[in-house]
């Protein structure tokens, strides 16, 4: 995102028991929300940052809003994810695996070259990201998912890091400015972020629509009418980071 | 909903639809990979729902490096022509949903699901729906621990057809026990304890005369691997989907060429540390 101008053109807002504040003194669950960007340069490209867990009884329904009201055709989706190294079955001990490693699912219809090796048999994939690829392969949009398997329970910059072969990827490669901004940008996307020619959708009711508030396209040129500097890849980070010490934990 | 993996949808008219019960040691599951893998079936279709939950993986039955880039979801159509047999397996479990209603309340989408499938197996034009399932060991009465493991259920419109054939291979039909098994007085009725939505289907099934036949076996959790080959060979001694290995060493029993899946490795996860000892 430090590559660009993006601006921010709607948002998912959902709630879930998985959804804390940090904020101590008020104790009431705050809403959680993927906010979308644009490229203003090139309004097709959208970003989605997800910054909360959507729930297994959510997932559906935000798929429907998201990918709801655009069309298809000449679509592309690009998921990036995180698991913890023990999730990833192999044969040898996983203690003695070089973490953090990049690993890729793609649906049939993609067609470029992978940046890492495709994620082996017995090894699966859950939650958003599963929920995001199993729509692009039932309805046969090219889409992959890039998963870094790390051995940290918090956010670090080395296991950003391990994102940077998907920089170099023929969809991203023209949203990055150098290695340097690649870092941050990498930051940024880290936390089961996508990027799609997509455009969201609006809302309607339904189940678990008590959790699942709203879809907001918004019209303009942002809320704020502000553009995007420099530092904010930095303030996204820490949000993520906040996020992921909350999400590790259901209990605390 | 059906979505065809091709343009058009397939003709499933007269097919034999298997599918299994997410159950106890998931031995449905288990027999259904078994016969994917083994009739080499080929992927017709998906069935996209919001009952299960979502997941994603590489090829399970792949045999080569050529073959193991396909991806596979949670609900996959797969079938074989030549023997007019369908199979559809499911790879996660129902999703729970949570409402308020003056405290939380959660339920599970599978009736929701059955209603869907049943829905699809209708206007598909299958000819008969088995259901791969199982059920607690530990819940058998004594009569039920002294004979054979495996049962059968079969709704009304199937009995017609193939009850006589279950009598010629001396199957056990799953008995009555009481709806409320502490109460020895209490109506008798088919109990699947374990189960998942088998009996959800059996009773749908009966309502909306649906062809449907319940083949399932009383299991224990574990390495349910030897349940599933178990609950594939009773199916076989019905359907004869494979025939037994011709032996060359002597009259021993033939075995039957069951094929592993590659995606069985490693069930009971990684590797060890070589520190732990």
């Amino acid at each position: 995102m430090n590559s660009g101008v993006w601006e921010e053109v709607g948002c998912a807002k959902l709630w879930n028991e998985w959804c804390r504040t940090t904020d101590t003194i008020h104790l009431s669950p705050t809403e959680a929300f993927c906010v979308f960007y644009h490229l203003k340069s090139n309004p097709s490209v959208l970003l989605c940052q997800c910054s909360c867990y959507v729930a297994e009884d959510q997932q559906f329904q935000w798929l429907e809003k998201v990918f709801g009201s655009c069309s298809r055709k000449n679509m592309q989706v690009t998921v990036l994810t995180c698991r913890h190294v023990t999730d990833y079955k192999t044969a040898e001990s996983t203690s003695s695996l070089h973490t953090p490693f990049l690993k890729a699912l793609k649906t049939q219809n993609f067609r470029e070259p992978l940046c890492c090796s495709l994620l082996e048999q017995p090894n699966i994939v859950h939650d958003l990201p599963a929920a995001v690829l199993s729509y692009c392969q039932v309805w046969k949009i090219p889409a992959v998912l890039y998963l870094c398997y790390t051995d940290v329970m918090k956010l670090d910059l080395i296991t950003v890091e391990a994102f940077k072969p998907v920089l170099s990827s023929r969809s991203l490669r023209g949203l990055v400015k150098n290695c340097l901004a690649a870092s941050q940008l990498c930051a940024a996307k880290a936390l089961g972020k996508w990027c799609s020619r997509a455009v969201c959708g609006k809302h309607a009711g339904g189940e678990g629509a008590g959790r699942f508030r709203s879809c907001q396209r918004y019209s303009g040129p942002g809320r704020s009418g502000n553009t995007w500097n420099i530092p904010q890849s930095t303030e996204i980070l820490k949000k993520l980071m906040t996020t992921n010490e909350i999400q590790s934990n259901i209990y605390t | 909903m059906f979505v065809p993996c091709g343009d058009s949808a397939p003709d499933l008219a007269g097919c034999t639809l298997l599918m299994p019960a997410v159950s106890v040691g998931n031995v449905g599951q288990l027999a259904i990979d078994l016969i994917i893998s083994t009739l080499n079936m080929c992927k017709i279709g998906y069935f996209y729902t919001d009952c299960l939950v979502p997941m994603v993986g590489n090829n399970p039955y792949a045999t080569a490096e050529e073959n193991s880039t396909e991806l596979s979801t949670n609900a996959e159509v797969y079938a074989l022509p030549s023997r007019k047999l369908v199979a559809l397996q499911l790879r996660s479990i129902f999703i729970k949903i949570f409402f308020l209603c003056c405290r939380w309340y959660t339920k599970y989408k599978s009736k929701p699901f059955c209603e869907k499938l049943l829905s699809w197996v209708k206007s598909s034009g299958c000819a008969k729906v088995v259901v791969l399932s199982s059920s607690h060991s530990y819940h058998r009465n004594d009569l039920q621990l002294r004979s054979t493991p495996f049962r059968y259920l079969l709704t009304p419109s199937m009995q017609k057809s193939v009850q006589n054939k279950m009598q010629s291979l001396n199957w056990e039909e799953m008995e009555k026990t009481t709806c409320i098994p502490e109460i020895d007085e209490s109506e008798l009725c088919v109990r699947i304890p374990g189960g998942g939505i088998t009996k959800t289907l059996y009773d749908e099934g009966c309502s909306k005369d649906i062809p449907v036949a319940v083949l399932l076996k009383f299991v224990s959790e574990g390495d349910n691997i030897p349940d599933a080959l178990g609950l594939v060979e009773y199916l076989n001694e019905w359907l004869q989907m494979i025939k037994p290995c011709v032996q060359r060493d002597g009259p021993t029993a033939a075995a039957l060429p069951w094929k592993i899946p590659s995606s069985w490795r490693l069930l009971f996860g990684s590797g060890l540390p070589p520190a732990l000892f």
